[in-house]
């Protein structure tokens, strides 16, 4: 039987200065840049817009698709309401104000597709270039004038809500042996409204989502006496899964080769290039500890912050490809890698260093950056960032890194 | 023995041959071992001279032949090392040696054995706080490197007798082990506080060729002089095969490469990349040469003194096999003491005793491999020391228990002053191998 020791007590002290490993920085220039424009696309958005700018960005109207099933239990459908034991006692569609209180009395009217079927507008395609409220065929269902509950025993207060009586659309959304049955509304202001107002989407999530709610009562109940007897009204939920607010942009393109915008009404898009990324040189088996990429402002330093999406592109751009106002995205990118929402002092810093760190790996060419503004800022804001070389205003890129 | 328990105690045993944690052993291959046997460690001599009985080495298989009983031995040691500059202490102990000898009628002599050849276990901070100023960011570095593992040795080993006065010997030394280096960069940035870690492991493998002759052609009238010298070189280089690991930065501060990590270990295209397999040859070339003598001043007494240069004959072309970039390239040891040996048929309790003494001295010369800085040069150390030993001889096959203790003065360029205390303890266990028994009636 043996018996072994190994103890250490203290750790030595010694200069290890020199060996190992290292920290070193890189200053990367000759970044480029290039704005381009689609039409503008908010399905993603958590607001739904209504009224005109004063930058002149218009949103006329909004198209809402809401689910077959309810969320409320018992799990209902529109067909299953159908049933002729279940009276149907009102269906209203609810729309929730994004503000907590009413400044200026709105009425707004609502729509339905009679003959429209459900391919009405796409999330994430439709836009003021492929669909017009005139080529709609549209049925006018009612209206409703944006209001405010009297706040409760507690004094809480709930948000203004429209709420459209749609109990007459309901047996068209229960009709499943149409071939024309949609599940789609469309809202639009009656009058031209003094500015934007936004209401909140289905990305908002479940409680303030756009919404059908149908209050039903069952007359089928037989109680012990062999009487039929009226049981308490239940509510079933319907919410809205997609809904668009369409937005028309002003006029006009960004042409300033020395800036680059971002925007979500004028969807203004950049491509960003780091030309040297390929020669730069970083030891094997580097770990990238930073890479900041930054902006300086245009005009504005007081810009509040915002989110940046980034991704890296996939497929070779030709720059030539994407000038003018382009029907589609054309370029091909990897997942957002990087959501970034620092802003200050003039400039924008942006953390690319996953993108690096891959790109160092080679799993990914340098194909460049695409940068897009996220869903959560307000479309109508544009922001712009120097790009040409000029000097301590042009974007730069330090990357700090570690490497045995 | 289930097989479970087979590999524990392998495992124990690899691990106890770790020594170190001096700054010394995060040079090149690590800590070289000196005395693997009690006996050698009592004379503070290398093992080429009889230690461990009267005309035995242990160490040395020319000296062999005339080992009464086949003998299996088993060296267990332990170091203390004290730094009286930094006022740090450590211990550490394992085993040294186990080896089996078995002649053959006086004419050879053959024999297996387990040593390390280097060790390494140290754990170094670095006392230089860096500070780096950019963009308006103040970055404060600072290092640390962990390392352990060493290279054990397989040793063959073969005695013949040439004449009546003179023997050869011939040992070879398999090389094989691995070390594992961890290098710990911190970067402090306001209250961000981030480890990045960075992984190696060496592989290594060779084989060294030792030849030995020991002569007592010569003497002064009745005293008998031996003589002996050694030769080591390499008969097949030794072979490393580096791992570089990627870095990863601990972002949970737990020391380990997990999920929490940078970058994550797991997800698309395989992240992080493999390691990066360098196979390097000739980086470590021993060679050795080593005389001594041995002088009967009486039947029991004997004056021994050796002397030894070893160099790393290899390039100094790369720093993967080192924690540092340092590395030892040469060292000359000198020793010379005095043992009363134990009478071979004991008339009183002492003369089962032996006794050993002496004094040594061992320079190192270290290189520096690579240096950023002008002012790093190549210095030396100088070890100096005092070795006392006893052995008990007990029984008829002359088994014996063996307790060598060094004291060492550590000191080099640098003003480094350190006490080394080392001890060892072996029993060695004697018994007739492959004699036909006489049948009981």
């Amino acid at each position: 039987m043996l018996i072994f020791l190994s103890c250490m007590e203290d750790t030595v002290t010694v200069d290890l200065m020199d060996d190992g490993m290292y920290h070193d920085t890189l200053y990367v220039r000759g970044i480029t840049g290039f704005t381009y424009q689609t039409p503008p696309q908010l399905g993603n958005s958590t607001l739904l817009y209504f009224g005109t700018d004063s930058n002149g960005f218009q949103n006329p109207f909004a198209f809402f698709r809401v689910s077959s099933n309810s969320i409320t239990t018992p799990v209902e459908t529109f067909a299953s309401l159908n049933d002729s034991t279940i009276e149907i006692d009102s269906a209203k569609f609810i729309l929730t104000f994004n503000e907590d209180s009413i400044t200026t009395g709105m009425i707004f009217d609502l729509f339905y597709f009679q003959e429209g079927g459900d391919s009405i507008f796409s999330e994430s395609e439709s836009n003021y270039l492929n669909i017009t409220e005139h080529d709609l065929n549209s049925t006018y269902i009612g209206s409703s004038r944006l209001s405010q509950k009297e706040p409760d025993s507690l004094g809480t207060t709930s948000f203004p809500t429209l709420s459209f009586n749609v109990s007459e659309i309901l047996d068209s959304f229960s009709d499943t042996s149409s071939e024309n049955r949609n599940l789609t509304v469309m809202i639009k202001p009656k009058f031209e409204l003094a500015g934007v107002f936004s209401f909140k989407s289905s990305e908002s999530g479940f409680t303030y989502a756009p919404q059908i709610q149908v209050f039903t009562h069952d007359t089928a109940f037989v109680d012990s006496t062999g009487d039929s007897v009226v049981v308490d009204t239940i509510s079933h939920t319907f919410i809205s899964t997609d809904d668009l607010s369409i937005i028309i942009p002003p006029d006009g393109i960004d042409e300033n080769p020395n800036n680059i915008s971002l925007g979500r009404g004028m969807t203004y898009k950049a491509i960003i290039q780091i030309p040297d990324l390929d020669s730069i040189s970083i030891p094997q088996q580097a770990i990238i500890t930073q890479a900041e990429l930054s902006f300086f402002y245009v005009n504005d330093t007081s810009q509040s912050n915002f989110y940046l999406q980034i991704h890296p592109i996939t497929d070779t751009v030709s720059i030539a490809e994407l000038q003018g106002l382009l029907l589609d995205d054309p370029l091909v990118t990897e997942p957002s890698l990087i959501a970034v929402n620092l802003s200050n002092n003039g400039r924008i810093s942006l953390n690319i260093r996953e993108y690096l760190q891959l790109h160092h790996f080679g799993y990914i060419q340098n194909q460049g950056l695409k940068m897009e503004v996220a869903n959560t800022v307000s479309p109508f804001n544009t922001y712009s960032f120097y790009i040409s070389n000029l000097d301590s205003l042009a974007p730069k890129l330090i990357i700090h890194y570690v490497a045995p | 023995m289930s097989l479970l328990n087979r590999y524990t105690k392998i495992f124990l045993i690899m691990i106890s041959l770790c020594y170190g944690q001096d700054v010394y052993s995060a040079y090149g291959v690590g800590e070289l071992t000196f005395a693997s046997n009690a006996a050698v460690m009592g004379i503070g001599s290398n093992g080429l001279m009889p230690s461990f009985q009267e005309y035995i080495s242990l160490s040395n298989p020319s000296t062999w032949l005339r080992i009464p009983f086949a003998y299996v031995s088993l060296n267990y040691g332990g170091t203390q090392i004290k730094d009286r500059d930094y006022d740090y202490n450590n211990v550490l102990s394992g085993l040294n040696q186990f080896q089996f000898i078995l002649p053959i009628k006086g004419r050879y002599a053959v024999g297996v054995g387990f040593q390390p050849f280097s060790s390494q276990l140290y754990s170094l901070e670095s006392d230089d706080i860096n500070e780096k100023f950019i963009e308006g960011d103040t970055l404060t570095i600072n290092k640390a490197i962990n390392g352990s593992g060493g290279i054990s040795e397989l040793i063959f080993s073969l005695g013949a007798k040439l004449t009546e006065k003179e023997q050869l010997g011939l040992k070879l030394e398999y090389l094989f082990g691995s070390n594992r280096r961890q290098t710990v960069f911190n970067i402090k940035e306001g209250e961000h506080d981030l480890d990045y870690i960075y992984n190696q492991r060496n592989i290594y493998n060779g084989t060294l060729i030792n030849g030995y002759f020991s002569s007592h052609r010569l003497g002064f009238g009745s005293r008998i002089l031996r003589l002996s010298g050694s030769v080591k070189s390499v008969l097949h280089p030794v072979h490393i095969n580096h791992f570089s690991f990627q870095p990863f930065e601990d972002s949970n501060g737990n020391g380990y490469y997990d999920i929490a990590d940078y970058p994550r270990p797991s997800g698309v295209d395989s992240i992080p990349p493999a390691a990066i397999d360098t196979i390097l040859n000739n980086q470590i070339r021993p060679f050795e040469y080593a005389f001594g003598f041995d002088l009967e001043l009486t039947e029991m007494i004997h004056v021994q003194g050796e002397l030894s240069s070893w160099s790393d004959l290899a390039d100094s072309g790369t720093k993967l096999i080192s924690g540092l970039n340092q590395r030892v390239v040469a060292y000359r040891h000198l020793n010379i003491g005095l043992i009363r040996f134990a009478r071979v048929l004991p008339r009183i309790w002492h003369e089962s005793l032996h006794f050993r003494a002496g004094i040594f001295q061992r320079a190192y010369e270290i290189e520096n491999q690579f240096s950023h800085n002008d002012y790093a040069v190549d210095y030396k150390i100088n070890d100096l020391g005092i070795s006392i030993g006893l052995g008990v001889k007990f029984g008829v096959t002359k088994n014996q228990i063996d307790f060598g203790f060094n004291l060492i003065n550590r000191s080099d360029s640098h003003n480094s002053d350190k006490l080394i205390t080392n001890f060892n303890i072996g029993i060695s266990i004697g018994d007739l191998w492959f004699v036909k028994r006489r049948v009981k009636k």
